[in-house]
This record gives structure tokens, sequence and C-alpha cells, in this order.
């Protein structure tokens, strides 16, 4: 990967609404090649919205959003992007097994009127083996646990050999015994040079992977520097370290050994 | 087969077989994003198209075709807009559809040929119907075949799809496209106010029993041409509304499914 020094995902100036109501307010925001970044506020400070402005699913009010450099109406390089959005579930209405959803990861990359080919396939299991579910493949998605779902969904974002990973809280609904685990999955991940740009409540045993993080407040960012765990507590709410795992509270509970 | 002897009857089962393989083909996508419903409202618009052909001497189908194209592209700019609005909006545009269809229909003097079109009417289906039946079966089923993958992909999650660099808006505009010709054909065979339940009741049959998409399409095609030509040829023996006999052939099925799959759920104990 070249280190070009242009940053991989960038907000300039970045304004959005919605229903009327300001989320962001001029956020300024880079991701450079290689970092890790994380995204931390309390509920309805605009973090989802922020990243969602950055790879263009937010129209916003004002400014722009450039991706490697290009303005992310003219960005065609998506193989590169890969996206965990917020969501609790990898399932939808009708039956879908874990290799099937792992695919559409690479319907943007594949040819238009033809089926998944062999190096589509190799590439979601490899995507699969990265997060340590190659065996599940053939699952029925709706099976898996919460913890097994939530990965299943990074291994979408993963099915391009991306360079940028952006996770919206994949942890939400993942207990701590599996958050260590997802943890180790994503460090890999950044040691093989993939910037990662990820939203969450608290870093928890995320804390030694990050080197930069941003705070926002109502939509603006009020930190953005080193990683200061000791704000970022004073930020989101609390973790526990010990018995209890963090919930949150609209999250599925992980259930079942995963 | 004494029933092929009859001209009326071969062109019957002809639709019916064309419209049990494409609607479900159309309706898994609908299902896979819990849209089972738009299929009921399109059908809604569709009315007031075929009551515009009555008042206008224009052929049924193809104006409740250009109803239903005009219907659900509107419906699909709507959704995309927002979704908060976007709830009352359909209902604005089913209710208009059954009240000006209504209103067209007294207008025109054609109460009682509206009621063919609203519980269908297969065994009448003339040479040209077919025609525009078979051509637009056939593309339904040709386009969803080639573009499985990503008319999956964006009912599976949009925003991936967007990131991933699908062409989302375009996609979006096909699944409304070929929601609204396959109901707008399908009506001949079920009718109007059951044209949604071929396009979702066979997935919704099958759905118990499969583990991935693909074989999900395959057995809810096969399901629905099973049942649209089984409860014809059953109609015509029992004297029965053809229509109606599919779709409650198809929720026996439904019932008998769901009944399997829950035994087995209890079974293994949640």
């Amino acid at each position: 990967m070249p280190l070009t020094g242009v940053p991989a995902l960038e907000l300039v100036g970045g304004s959005a609404s919605l229903g009327g109501n300001p989320v962001l307010r001029d956020v300024e925001l880079a991701l450079a090649e290689g970092e890790f970044v994380v995204l931390l506020g309390p509920n309805g400070s605009g973090k989802t919205t922020l990243v969602r402005a950055l790879l263009g699913l937010v129209e916003m009010t004002k400014g722009q959003a450039r991706i490697f450099g290009d303005p992310v109406g003219e960005f065609s390089d998506w193989g590169r992007i890969g996206y965990v959005p917020q969501r609790f579930s990898a399932t939808t209405g009708v039956p879908a097994t874990v290799e099937e959803i792992v695919l559409t990861g690479r319907a943007g990359r594949a040819r238009l009127f033809r089926p998944y080919n062999r190096s589509d396939r190799r590439a979601a299991t490899a995507a699969l083996e990265s997060v340590g579910l190659a065996d599940l493949a053939g699952r029925r998605a709706s099976a898996l646990s919460g913890g097994q779902g939530q990965r299943v969904l990074i291994a979408r974002a993963l099915a391009t050999d991306p360079d940028v990973l952006v996770l919206d809280e994949p942890l939400a609904g993942v207990d701590l015994e599996h958050q260590a685990g997802f943890a180790a999955t994503l460090g890999a991940l950044h040691r093989g040079g993939r910037a990662v740009l990820l939203v969450a409540h608290g870093l928890g045993p995320l804390e030694e992977l990050v080197t930069r993080t941003v705070v926002l407040s109502e939509g603006r960012v009020v930190h953005d520097g080193a990683p200061l765990p000791g704000d970022a507590e004073g930020v989101h709410a609390h973790h526990h370290h010990g018995e209890r795992p963090d919930h949150d509270a609209y999250g599925p509970v992980a259930r079942g050994p995963v | 087969m004494s029933l092929l002897e009859y001209d009326f009857m071969r062109r019957a089962l002809l639709a019916a077989l064309l419209v049990g393989v494409a609607a479900p083909s159309v309706g898994v996508f609908l299902v896979q994003r819990r849209l089972a419903l738009l299929g009921d409202g399109i059908g809604h618009v569709a009315f007031a198209g075929v009551a515009a052909a009555f008042v206008l001497g224009t052929s049924p189908v193809l104006t409740a075709l250009a109803f239903t194209v005009i219907g659900a592209v509107s419906i699909e700019l709507l959704r995309e807009r927002g979704r908060t609005a976007s709830d009352i909006a359909l209902a604005v545009i089913f209710y208009g559809g059954i009240a000006g269809g209504a209103l067209l229909t007294y207008r025109a003097g054609a109460a009682n040929n509206a009621l063919s079109y609203l519980f269908g009417s297969v065994l009448t289906v003339t040479d040209a119907d077919l025609g525009i039946v078979a051509t637009v079966t056939v593309g339904v089923i040709v386009l969803t075949f080639a573009l499985r993958k990503e008319l999956f992909a964006i009912c599976l999650d949009e925003d991936v799809a967007r990131v991933s660099g699908l062409p989302v808006r375009g996609l979006n505009l096909m699944i409304a496209l070929l929601t609204a010709v396959t109901i707008a054909v399908a009506m001949r065979v079920v009718g109007l106010l059951l044209v949604s339940a071929m396009l979702v009741l066979p997935v919704a049959a099958v759905q118990p029993l499969t583990r991935s998409f693909a074989s999900t399409v395959v057995a809810s095609i096969c399901l629905g041409a099973v049942l649209s030509v089984g409860g014809l040829i059953f109609a015509f023996y029992g004297n029965l509304a053809p229509g109606a006999t599919i779709v409650l052939a198809a929720i026996a099925v439904f019932v008998l499914t769901s009944g399997l799959a829950h035994s087995r759920l209890v079974g293994r104990s949640t």
C-alpha cells in the first residue's frame, strides 16, 4: 500500500442536519493511511452521522467529504473501503448463509450480470478465516450468536481486502470476553497496514490499539489528538471490568459460545 | 388430458405458469426488504389503471401496466427521500388508486367488468393478453436472474451496497419497476386484491425450511409454479374461483411449513 500523504478519509467543514436539527457542525476530520482512530462521544453526539457523511451516505448541508483525495461523489475505487454499519443482526427477511452475506461485500466489484466467480469465493473464505468463522460459511446466518453475527459483518467489510476499515459501534451487544477476541482481530488487521476508523461507546480492550482519539459532542469535535483514556472515561458512560458483560441498552444479548 | 382440449384452458395454464414463476422471483426481494405489502399497494394503483382503460377504451392490462410503473417509481422516490413521511405518502397513493379506480369504473358503467379484475379471470385470457403476460414475465425472470447478486446485496443492506460501489439508486428503481410490471400481469391470474399473495406467499411458505438465499429463490419459484398450475386445474374440476383457490393453497402450504419448522424448533428446544 503506497503512503501518499493524502488522507484516506477526510471531512472538510462538514455540517449536516437530520429532520431540520443540526447533527454535525463544521466538522474537520482526517484519517491518514495506517492510522487507528477511535471516535467517541455520548449518544446523539453525531458519531454515526459523521461516519455516514465521510462515506457519502448522508447529504451534507455544508462542506465536503473526500476519499483518497477525491470528492466522495467522484470516488470509484470502493474496494479500498470496508464498512461495518451499526447493525444488530446480519440477517433480513429471507434466509441467507454466512457466505452469501460476506460475498455481498464484493457485489460492487464483481461484474454486473455475472455470478460471483472463484476469486470472489476465495476472497470471502479468506475474510471469514481472518475473523475465525471459516467453518461456519454454510451456516444460516440467523442461527448465529450476536458476537458471531458481528464478525460476519466485519468479514463482509474485509471481502475486498480494503485499505480502510470503518466500523460503527461493532461492539454493541458483544460481551467483554468476545470484545477481547475482537480487539485481537482488529489489531491484526491494523498491523497488516489498514487504516481503521472505529466508532465506540468506550474503549475497553481496544485501548492499546488506538493511535488517536476524536471526541464528538453535540455535533462538534471537542478533542482530536493523543488517546486520553481518562478523557474517554469522562465522555462515555462507563465500561465494566469484571464480572458483568457490558451490554448496550439496545444491543441483542450475545448467547452461547462463539 | 381433456383439459388441454380447450383453447381458453391452454392459455390460462400458460399464463398461470408464467406468473407462478415470475411472481416469487420478484417477491423474494420484497420479503427480504420487509416490504411484503408493497405489492398490495401497487395493486391498488393498478385498479385505477384498469378503470382508466374502461373510460378510455384502451387495453386494461397495458393501461394498468403504465399506472403501476408510474406508481411504483413515485413510491420508490418517496421512500428514498426520507422514511418518516413516506408512510403517509404511501397511504395517499394506495387509497388514491382505489378511490380513483372506483370513481372511473362507475363513470364508465363497468362495475361488473371491474370485478373480474379485482378477483382475477384467468379463463378469459385472450391471445393478446397472453402475449403481454409472456413478454413481461420472461423479461422479469431474465432480469431478476441476471441481477440476482446485485439485488440481493441492496436488499440486504443498502448502505453497505452503496459503499461497495453498486449503483443503488438504479437498482432500487429496477426493483420498483419489476414489482410494478409483475403485478400488472399477475392480476389477470389471481386478481388485483390477491396479486400480492402470489409474490409473497410462495417465499414465505418455503423459507422456514430453507437455509440459503439461493435455495429460497429456487424453492419459492418451484412452489409458485406448482401452486398456480395445480390450483388452476383443481379450480377447473371443482368449479371454483381460480385466483382464490391458488392463494388459499399457498396459505395452506405456508401453515404446513411454518408448523413443521416450529415443531422442529420445539423439538430442539431453544
